[in-house]
């Protein structure tokens, strides 16, 4: 059998883990098996081939070069994150992402190796405040780039300004009647917690 | 200010303190060593606005902190041990009467933590999206629909958020359930270490449980799931003490009295031996009177007589010794003192 990380050498160990209840089991080499015995696990996660209590931070930062263990540099095309500059094959050696627009950028490559350090593949739970889900896209994909829509503030200051040039206007051209209607929209905007 | 280790928390038999972090990126800065000095210092700029001084946050310029007083910062966990060693650019901004602790470009740009004693995950989830919340309304949060909160590490993408309880389990260690348990737990997508990493399983028999996974689970059910599993092992570890007949009880009363007398005497006091002298004590603790120990007192031991601190309580009159011998030697004298208040 050959070694499932380096895919050359011949294995020798067996490697199991469990992600999140999910149990998987990797044959790898004596290089390879003995890389993760010292790096405590293969993808950053705590492994059955480790005593639990003997994680230190040191072996932390090592070990998540691991993570995107199983993606390959052929996967690159020389796409570049637009923000940070990095490409594919930078994110794997570090395994580390350099800017959230990269998470955008390499989303399609990304996702397999998300998938498997968290069991699942989509966020449950809070979001910033104000964000504002985008419509899906035909391809499918739901991903707007990872600014977030004028919160409810934001849109609050915008509305409050077209408010205060239209009552300016209405001033102007004497329509004290729609002037007052829009103070009155004015205050109670403002009025609002 | 009484710093946020040196209060009482419930359960304090078996938990020690409790702790909820979150991991926050701003849209459009890029992370770790592709952020530049000069970003590095905008975003840091913009983070402390949002905690004046006078609101009573406290904001330190990390690169103005020797090393020794950085690893007292971790040792009391203001801080990660990483962030600590960093030696790039970062902020820190407290509220010790909320124990909250605020790292700027740490791994990511934000790692806002909230501590507090024994074991109150609710006290520790308000401050910390209190925090969040002020972050949010003044800066773009980096987020996807898909992946949750973005962050530099893709192990903490979705909510960001890490629940971790620190417990005292003797019982469980001597019963030799730590392993099976371990095990048990990382089934349940949780993860157990050791106290700040650096401890082996005899340092002061603690652990720290805290949720792996953090993308498909919401914050609810994370901080649910973590505290309905360490409540369970807390009453494991309870009736496991209850357990122990008259006769063992006669033996951890007399191992926690000598334990004392030894605290009350010594000359020198490793860290191993004070770990495990600290255990016999806070043992007893559950089972006998001890003059005028405490849990209080005892948990605030682990806080302050750590590596780090002693070095900056080396004493005048040790200066001939080898350096870590002078330490023991502080270390005894901390003991003493923390006993005797």
């Amino acid at each position: 059998m050959i070694c499932s990380k380096c895919k050359k050498r011949n294995a020798v160990y067996l490697y199991e883990e469990i992600i999140g209840g999910k149990r998987r089991k990797y044959a790898l080499c004596a290089e390879c098996g003995e890389g993760v015995k010292n790096a405590s696990t293969l993808h950053g996660q705590e492994s059955s081939f480790t005593f639990p209590f003997s994680f230190s931070i040191n072996d932390a930062d090592n070990l998540f070069s691991t993570l995107f263990y199983g993606a390959s540099a052929t996967q690159s095309t020389g796409k570049r994150c637009s923000l940070c500059g990095l490409k594919f094959e930078d994110i794997i050696r570090e395994g580390k992402v350099g800017c959230p627009l990269c998470y955008t950028t390499f989303r399609d490559e990304l996702s397999p190796s998300i998938s498997r350090i968290h069991g699942a593949d989509q966020h449950k739970g809070k979001a910033p405040r104000g964000y504002v889900a985008s419509e899906p896209t035909p391809e499918g994909h739901a991903e707007a780039e990872p600014v977030r829509e004028p919160s409810k503030e934001e849109q609050k200051t915008k509305k409050l300004k077209e408010l205060k040039a239209a009552l300016e206007e209405a001033i102007l051209s004497e329509e004290y009647e729609e002037a007052a209607k829009i103070r009155d929209q004015i205050k109670a905007l403002e009025g609002e917690a | 200010m009484m710093a946020w280790y040196d209060r009482s928390g419930p359960g304090q038999d078996v938990f020690i303190s409790t702790r909820i972090r979150l991991a926050r990126n701003i849209c459009n800065y890029p992370l770790g060593n592709q952020l530049s000095a000069g970003k590095a210092k905008e975003l840091m700029d913009k983070v402390a606005s949002i905690f004046p001084a006078e609101e009573g946050f406290e904001i330190t310029d990390m690169s103005t902190i020797p090393p020794i007083d950085r690893g007292v910062l971790a040792e009391k966990h203001y801080i990660s041990p990483a962030f600590a060693k960093d030696k790039a650019p970062g902020l820190l901004i407290r509220e010790e009467h909320k124990g909250l602790s605020i790292m700027v470009c740490e791994e990511d740009h934000i790692r806002i933590q909230c501590l507090s004693k024994g074991f109150s995950l609710a006290e520790c989830k308000t401050g910390a999206f209190e925090a969040e919340e002020k972050i949010d309304q003044a800066l773009p949060i980096a987020y996807s629909e898909k992946f949750g909160y973005l962050t530099h590490c893709p192990t903490n993408l979705g909510t960001g958020m890490r629940v971790s309880v620190m417990l005292f389990l003797p019982a469980l260690t001597y019963a030799k359930q730590m392993h099976s348990l371990s095990a048990q737990l990382q089934k349940m997508g949780l993860v157990i270490r050791g106290m700040q990493g650096e401890g082996s399983e005899s340092s002061g028999c603690l652990y720290q449980i805290s949720n792996q996974v953090t993308l498909g689970i919401s914050e609810e059910e994370t901080i649910a799931k973590v505290s309905d599993i360490v409540k369970k092992i807390a009453e494991a570890e309870r009736q496991l003490r209850k357990r122990a007949d008259s006769l063992e009880e006669y033996r951890i009363a007399d191992k926690a009295a000598r334990a004392l007398g030894i605290f009350e005497r010594a000359k020198l006091l490793s860290t191993a031996e004070f770990f495990s002298l600290w255990t016999d004590l806070r043992l007893g603790l559950a089972y006998t009177e001890l003059g005028d120990i405490s849990y209080e007192k005892l948990d605030k031991m682990i806080f302050e007589v750590m590596p780090s601190e002693m070095m900056k309580c080396l004493t005048q009159d040790t200066a001939s010794l080898p350096i870590d011998m002078r330490r023991d030697v502080a270390r005894a004298i901390a003991v003493r003192k923390i006993l005797s208040k």
